[in-house]
């Protein structure tokens, strides 16, 4: 299960609720609350790196954002593959202390700070889709799935722009592998699959 | 009879007094520098001396360093904003600006500035008059930077390093800023925003030190990070 994220009621829209860096540290510190609190891992916060990664996911979020409205629900999990890039490149928590008898084969013991990462975008992205969207957000069975954890933190480690690729694969989404970085419209994601065939053949992936 | 003024409403003190505090603390903070590598040569009671001295005049000029009084930061953004031009609304900009600048120059690593209320509040009171918003805010801004209120100690050897003048103008900028943004309902949230705020500047600093070059640029550079505050 991921632990849940408790924010503070927004007026309006939460996806530009989630372009303030207000509410981006209080978001990001509550969950920490949260994942400490289910899994008894005791993290540390460098509070002075959460303006830098704003900083940084703000820029990437505006340099893609569509302009058609159809692409808005699309971009949401895109715009949180972003913030886990940047979370995980710019690595904002320490581990402090984690239970004695953590079996470290679970994900939120096999990589804690990781684990409170995707919590976090899965849960942003989630309320987000919800709030704004109306779209009930969904759940990889490979989140709890050991195999899949260690796919995605030593691939995301060498290259931070799988984020976004994992991202979707835990949100049961279809992960763009090949140019994770890169937002693809509606109209290009549909003719995208063909295109990558021809270039590299079926079953490309990470 | 009236009762004794007490030294630790610090903020009931006049600007030059309030400046001359501020003086002394920073001055004293330098010394203490200079002097650190040769400590040791000197004899250890003369040391104990010296340090109960500086401790003594940092406590007097911390007294300058206290959070504004409640009331204080919205009069200040409503007096940045232009919805508030009175006289008591450029005090509390000036001693809320003041302070801000103050945190904003313990937390830098290096490049350490100090600011004066009195030359602060002779410049903004003739600043950005009939203008609202982020122009006003950014004509407030330069003209606070173009005489100089963050500045060197005359007649010491504390100057302001190029590295201080230019954490002195990301201090100026964070405040304003934080000032124009939504406020925070909690005085101590709203001032964890103020440092949120300072280290988005300084992420950015490249960006708004070019800002600086003219209040058409600041003002747009302002309204642009206000709405993601």
């Amino acid at each position: 299960m991921i632990p849940k994220l408790q924010t503070s009621a927004t007026e309006g829209s939460v996806g530009k609720s989630t372009r303030r860096l207000r509410w981006f540290v209080n978001a990001f510190e509550s969950q920490v609350t949260q994942t400490s609190a289910d899994t008894g891992n005791e993290y540390e916060i460098d509070c002075d790196r959460l303006p830098a990664i704003f900083v940084s996911w703000l820029s990437a979020f505006n340099a893609q954002k569509p302009a058609e409205t159809e692409d808005r629900p699309a971009y949401v999990s895109f715009a949180s593959g972003l913030m886990l890039k940047e979370l995980v490149e710019q690595n904002p928590l320490s581990l402090v202390s984690m239970p004695e008898d953590a079996d470290a084969d679970k994900p939120a013991y096999f990589w804690p700070e990781g684990f409170a990462y995707l919590a976090f975008c899965l849960n942003v992205r989630g309320l987000v889709l919800e709030k704004d969207y109306h779209v009930a957000p969904e759940l990889s069975q490979d989140f709890e799935d050991t195999r899949t954890w260690w796919s995605f933190r030593e691939n995301v480690e060498a290259n931070p722009a799988l984020a976004i690729a994992f991202l979707d694969h835990f949100a049961n989404e279809q992960p763009q592998w090949s140019m994770p970085g890169l937002f693809q419209r509606k109209g290009v994601q549909s003719i995208a699959p063909t295109l990558f065939d021809e270039i590299e053949g079926p079953g490309h992936g990470a | 009879m009236m009762p004794p003024r007490s030294l630790s409403s610090g903020f009931a003190l006049k600007r030059p007094l309030r400046d001359v505090l501020r003086g002394m603390g920073f001055a004293w903070e330098a010394t203490e520098e200079i002097l650190d590598p040769v400590a040791s040569l000197v004899p250890s009671s003369l040391r104990d001396g010296f340090k109960a001295t500086v401790e003594g005049i940092d406590r007097v000029a911390d007294q300058v360093n206290q959070p504004p009084p409640p009331g204080d930061v919205p009069r200040a953004a409503a007096f940045l904003k232009g919805s508030d031009v009175s006289e008591e609304g450029a005090d509390a900009f000036v001693r809320v600006w003041a302070f801000a600048a103050d945190q904003a120059s313990a937390v830098m690593e290096q490049g350490h500035f100090m600011v004066s209320e009195t030359l602060a509040g002779a410049a903004v009171a003739r600043t950005g008059q009939g203008l609202t918003d982020h122009v006003r805010a950014a004509e407030i801004l330069l003209s606070l930077r173009r005489l100089h209120s963050v500045t060197s100690i005359p007649r010491t050897l504390i100057t302001l390093s190029p590295e201080a003048a230019r954490n002195a103008d990301l201090a100026l900028f964070a405040t304003g800023l934080w000032l124009l943004a939504e406020r925070e309902l909690e005085p101590e949230v709203d001032l964890r925003l103020f440092r949120l705020v300072l280290a988005l500047t300084r992420t950015l600093q490249d960006k708004i030190l070019a800002a600086f070059e003219d209040a058409g640029k600041l003002a747009s550079e302002l309204a642009d990070l206000e709405q993601h505050i």
